[in-house]
């Protein structure tokens, strides 16, 4: 709902009066802001520019002397330094814009500096480069793409570097250290947020969430279906107290950071990374037998735990995202205990009416379940 | 300075101090020349780059060493001062004294990886479909190890030279009288 139609309620029911409106009114137009819809426009516009610059950069530009083309880049770069610089003073989209554009020119830059010289590549270390010299900007930018595009940097440098990088036999060391780093990230988005509000450190917690509770809880899910492997237990040694002390260190920090929506929102957050922990490292680290329940109840325990923390905080979309997939876990146990049903008519026509009931349920007291959340809380 | 000042300019200097320590590199490592070849028919070109290994005549550096420390030796024939040759291979750590130009690489099952490309501007790339016969490469080893390729050989000719004389073979010549 727009600004206008707001205050228009919002007087209508007397909360405000007119002249109040009027002062709002006033206020907003003075504060620039830019609509998501132009936020969206822009990151699109600079990510199409950006992999022009890049692929430019990578066709090879025939005949330019190598010379020229390492002088033509640090010229360009230069301006685009002094640009950000002069126009980057005043807070909105065009300081944004330009923070984003001086990230990625910095990646091209990467990639031009490693054709001239015909550098080897091991596919990790040009991201790990890039991420360090762009985290200043990373640090100091406001939008929410340059976060993500170094999260997602420095999750595809880390996979690449752990299954490419030493022996074979450093693989399973590398496993456990890759999977330990979301929960190391989500530890120190928790503990350093008490020092002040960050971008940086929302979106590292909201990227390895969103990695936690999808990839973590999928993955897990098929992991139980199997017993342990025994070749990985036998060669991770110690390494599998790294994810464990990883796990320890998450859950302390979001234990002691300053809890500003209460006691349940922390044990659903708690419980969010306990149950990612065991439906995931643990048939990793630890010998389990072939299961089916304990990985089901896992899930809902994770993703509850989302659904609470989504209804105390008032993240309606995110409520109803968990509570849909939730459903549908419930739908896909229902097939895995009665699957034969599937086979004959009759069956077709209870398992058809068992998911509309399912559906029904779920949008009938969605509602009234975050209510409940929040009462308990 | 206020935190953008530094920030943007972080981008500018870092890659500025790269550019300046890879010159440097050039600069102060010794420069040999090594032989190449082809490794596979199928992938020799991969955007604008050929692809190629060192020849490493009966030298095995992959043999029992972990794949990020391996290290190639090399040395010059009495009879041929021009190319350098592998003389020993094995773990960067038990490198023999006699070791003096050491070039670092990898192991990628039982392929040596010190360096593996060159890059050729795109209008030759059709001319250059598979590394050529007697290929070699100038490449300049620091001190510890660290390898660049500055040049490529065609026997004695350039790769670029040698590419822009296949690239007039194969460009049709003209009919007689055909505008």
């Amino acid at each position: 709902m727009n600004l206008e139609k707001q205050l228009e309620r919002w007087v209508s029911a007397s909360l405000i009066n007119e002249d109040q409106a009027e002062k709002i009114r006033q206020f907003e137009k003075k504060t620039p802001s830019a609509g998501w819809a132009l936020w969206g426009v822009s990151a699109i516009g600079i990510l199409v520019l950006m992999t022009g610059v890049i692929s430019l950069i990578a066709s090879n530009w025939g005949d330019i002397p190598q010379i020229i083309k390492v002088i033509s880049y640090f010229l360009l770069l230069a301006f685009f330094t002094f640009v950000t610089i002069k126009k980057g003073q005043s807070e909105g989209l065009i300081k944004e814009c330009l923070l984003t554009s001086l990230a990625l020119l910095a990646l091209a830059g990467i990639g031009l500096i490693g054709q001239v010289y015909n550098l080897v590549s091991n596919g990790y270390s040009g991201i790990y480069f890039w991420l360090a010299i762009i985290l200043p900007i990373t640090l100091i930018a406001k939008s929410r793409l340059i976060q993500y595009l170094w999260f997602a940097g420095f999750t595809t440098a880390t996979l690449i570097w752990g299954f490419e990088s030493g022996s074979t036999k450093t693989i399973e060391r590398n496993l456990m250290i890759i999977v330990s780093i979301p929960y190391i990230w989500i530890g120190i988005g928790y503990a350093l947020d008490r020092f002040g509000r960050s971008y940086f450190l929302s979106a590292a917690r909201v990227w390895n969430w969103l990695i936690l509770m999808i990839t973590y809880t999928v993955a897990g899910s098929i992991i139980w279906n199997f017993s342990s492997n025994n070749y990985l237990l036998d060669h991770i040694g110690n390494w599998k107290i790294f994810p464990i002390v990883a796990i320890i260190l998450s859950l302390g920090c979001i234990l002691i950071r300053k809890i500003s929506v209460g006691l349940v929102s922390t044990c659903a957050l708690a419980c969010m990374i306990l149950s990612t922990a065991l439906l995931f490292i643990c048939p990793l680290i630890l010998p389990i037998e072939e299961n089916q329940i304990i990985p089901c109840l896992l899930f809902f325990l994770a993703w509850g735990g989302l659904a609470t923390y989504s209804a105390l905080n008032d993240r309606r979309r995110m409520y109803d995202i968990s509570a849909f997939i939730i459903g549908a876990r419930f739908v896909v146990v229902y097939f895995e205990v009665f699957g034969s049903l599937a086979a004959t008519g009759i069956g077709l026509i209870i398992s058809g009416a068992m998911i509309l009931g399912v559906a029904y349920a779920w949008y009938k007291y969605r509602a009234t379940l975050a209510n409940f959340l929040k009462g308990v809380a | 300075m206020n935190k953008l000042i530094v920030s943007a300019l972080v981008p500018f200097v870092a890659l500025l101090l790269w550019v300046i320590s890879l010159e440097l590199r050039l600069v102060s490592g010794t420069a040999i020349r090594i032989r190449v070849e082809g490794y596979d028919p199928r992938d020799l070109l991969s955007g604008h780059y050929i692809l190629f290994r060192i020849s490493m005549y009966d030298i095995d550096p992959c043999k029992d060493t972990a794949r990020d420390n391996a290290c190639v030796c090399f040395g010059y024939d009495k009879d041929d001062l021009k190319i350098a040759k592998p003389i020993w291979g094995g773990l960067c750590s038990s490198a023999p004294d006699y070791c003096v130009l050491k070039m670092k690489g990898r192991c990628e099952g039982s392929r040596f990886t010190g360096l593996d490309r060159y890059y050729i501007p795109e209008r030759l790339a059709p001319v250059l479909q598979t590394v050529p016969a007697d290929s070699s490469a100038d490449v300049v080893l620091s001190k510890n190890g660290e390898a660049q390729i500055t040049n490529f050989y065609v026997g004695d000719e350039t790769l670029e030279s040698y590419a822009e004389k296949r690239l007039l073979e194969i460009v049709p010549t003209p009919i007689a009288g055909n505008r």
